[in-house]
């Protein structure tokens, strides 16, 4: 595993190691649906032609093929499918060069919902969530960048600022009521 | 003779070269015609024909590679289209059949095919498969082996479509006996070494789930079939509907394969739908006797629902005339000097459009009256029908 490969997907429970027969209790009929549901497009008129491959700046890097990924798709075994998606990088290529119009991209997108919600969240995920929760932005604000926008002339970063508590309480409710917090496993910081 | 090839297969004069056309002297081939072919004064003429029947068989036009493409046809010399292929290894073509590429007129030693350009893509609208040209690839890339038997040929494709007698053996035979290479993915980068001209193409190779880039001397587009260009302007003149992908559309696309929906007015070849010589062929002799039947016969059946016209209504606005699709209703002058419109019967198919849109509601179609329909419906309406069907409804749950 290389080392782009280690910090994407580090920590992910994940069988990753293929079986050597597949059969029908691992293959999820509906799991097209489920993509669907989640803001993907019909997985099963894709051609499988492989140009979403091709053209994907990250297939070129590390070992995530976009069409092989959507053929689990296909296939239904949504076990392949819940790791190494959070790789792409959403540019939209594959969707440009796409003969079958389908968005590889917002596949992926599809794939993060449900994969969080079946609790496969990979660390980094976490944290930049939990620092949503925290701090009111992905990024844990530091002190450090706050003292050379101040010499630069720039304002606080809006976590230091005190009215931002105000903020930062709106984003708990809304964190609170959307069941984020839950599904992230942060309900305990979570005070409303 | 324009070409080898020329149908019909006869000598034309080539007006910008013939002396007589520049200098009005000359002539010397009417002297030497035998036939007295030869009639320097013949010009264009329209000709108004008074025909029984109609085949339509404008054929297809093949589709240009976009300007700004993934496969560079405007940017790299050494991209051509399957067309320009056949015109190189055609026997009587400019290089006598001998292949070459346009940057250095030397022989290409690996070729590359890829497959449905401009077929089978939602993005540009051609969702259809263009069907032939899996197969004149395939036959293209044998005509190089036995021409260079040295050739490295691949073939980029996403299905090899071999439905017809004999193509499975082919595709089989290519790869068995000339070794030409099937890869299966659609190249998604083609880049140009700038000294040598040849071409990297980078694509997934999906069987192998990897990701490759080879370099080839020529890149042969194998273009797929577009409905002819001036479809839409024959389609409104004879009344002829296309289907979704622009093709003229026929009457069933079971049963009634060679008809349209205008009586008399008959299918064949690529006009219809892409499609292979034999299947051209074919679908061309159906026409024919299906238009040389009609002719022979002399006589037309034609069904018993048609329209009338109820002279005292009718104030001879015309709608009717514009609305009809058949053409069937004509405006007249009657006994009195009015205008009036009045019905060939003939032509009629009774499909009620005129009697719908009627304003004087002067128009009636025979099998369908008001009365009739009224009826209909108060029985469909009537509370015992209404219970029967409640009843089955509750029977199936709804
Ligand atoms: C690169 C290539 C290679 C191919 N190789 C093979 C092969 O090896 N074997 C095979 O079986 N098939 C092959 N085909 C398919 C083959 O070309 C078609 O099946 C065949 O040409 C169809 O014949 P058609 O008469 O229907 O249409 P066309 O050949 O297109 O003929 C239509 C004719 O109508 C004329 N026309 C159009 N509009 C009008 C108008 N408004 N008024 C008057 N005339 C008009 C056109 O000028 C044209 O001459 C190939 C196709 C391509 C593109
Ligand atoms: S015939 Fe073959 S190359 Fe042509 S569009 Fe169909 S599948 Fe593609």
């Amino acid at each position: 595993m290389g080392e782009v490969e280690r910090t994407f997907i580090s920590g992910l429970k994940e069988e990753l190691v293929e079986e050597k027969v597949i059969d029908e209790s691992q293959l999820d009929p509906d799991f097209a649906k489920e993509i669907k549901k989640y803001g993907g497009k019909d997985v099963m008129t894709f051609l499988q032609c492989g140009n979403c491959t091709g053209v994907c700046p990250i297939s070129l890097k590390i070992d995530y093929k976009t069409r092989s990924i959507i053929k689990y798709c296909q296939f239904g075994l949504k076990k392949y499918t819940l790791g190494t998606r959070w790789v792409c990088a959403t540019c939209y290529r594959c969707y440009e060069h796409c003969p079958a119009d389908i968005n590889p991209a917002e596949v992926m997108i599809a794939l993060r919902h449900i994969a969080v919600r079946e609790g496969v969240i990979p660390p980094f995920i976490k944290v930049a969530a939990t620092n949503l929760v925290r701090y009111g932005q992905s990024v844990k604000p530091d002190e450090e960048i706050n003292k050379i926008r101040k010499e630069l002339g720039l304002g606080d970063i809006h976590t230091f600022n005190p009215d931002f508590k105000k903020v930062l309480r709106e984003i708990s409710v809304l964190v609170h009521a959307s069941k984020y917090d839950k599904l992230i496993g942060i309900e305990d910081e979570v005070k409303v | 003779m324009p070409f080898p090839q020329a149908v019909p297969l006869k000598y034309t004069i080539d007006r910008e070269n013939c002396l007589h056309f520049k200098t009005g002297k000359c002539l010397l081939c009417v002297k030497e015609c035998t036939n007295k072919a030869i009639d320097h004064k013949m010009e264009d003429e329209v000709l108004d024909l008074k025909v029984g029947t109609i085949i339509v068989a404008t054929g297809f036009q093949t589709y240009v590679p976009m300007k700004k493409g993934v496969y560079k046809y405007w940017e790299y010399e050494n991209v051509i289209t399957a067309l320009e292929l056949e015109r190189l290894l055609n026997a009587s073509g400019p290089t006598g059949g001998h292949l070459i590429r346009p940057s250095d007129q030397k022989t290409p030693r690996r070729v590359a095919f890829i497959q449905c350009v401009g077929s089978r893509n939602k993005k540009i609208d051609r969702n259809y498969c263009s069907r032939v040209c899996c197969m004149y690839a395939i036959k293209n890339a044998q005509i190089i082996k036995e021409h260079e038997p040295d050739t490295e040929i691949t073939v980029y494709y996403n299905d090899i479509r071999a439905f017809g007698k004999g193509f499975e053996e082919l595709y089989h035979r290519v790869r068995e006996e000339f070794g030409v290479e099937f890869f299966r993915g659609r190249p998604a980068k083609l880049s140009e070494n700038r000294e040598t001209k040849s071409i990297m193409i980078r694509a997934e190779e999906t069987l192998l789930n990897k990701i490759t880039e080879r370099e080839f001397d020529l890149i042969v587009l194998s273009v797929g079939l577009l409905p002819s260009e001036g479809s839409k302007r024959i389609g409104k003149t004879l009344g002829l509907s296309l289907s979704s992908d622009g093709f003229f559309a026929e009457a069933h696309p079971k049963l009634r394969p060679v008809d349209t929906a205008t009586d008399g007015v008959f299918l064949a070849g690529c006009a219809q739908s892409p499609k292979d010589i034999p299947d051209s062929v074919a679908q061309a002799k159906a026409a024919a006797s299906s238009a040389a039947a009609i002719m022979f016969s002399g006589k037309v059946k034609i069904e018993p629902l048609t329209v009338e016209v109820d002279e005292s209504l009718c104030v001879g606005c015309g709608l009717c005339v514009e609305q009809c699709p058949y053409g069937a209703p004509e405006l007249i002058q009657n006994e009195e000097g009015r205008t009036r419109a009045r019905i060939i019967e003939a032509l009629c198919h009774g499909c009620g459009t005129c009697a719908a849109s009627c304003p004087q509601n002067a128009i009636t179609a025979k099998q369908f009256t008001d009365e009739q329909i009224c009826s209909e419906l108060v029985a469909a309406l009537s509370p015992s029908s209404q219970a029967r069907t409640n009843g089955k409804k509750a029977e199936e749950g709804v």
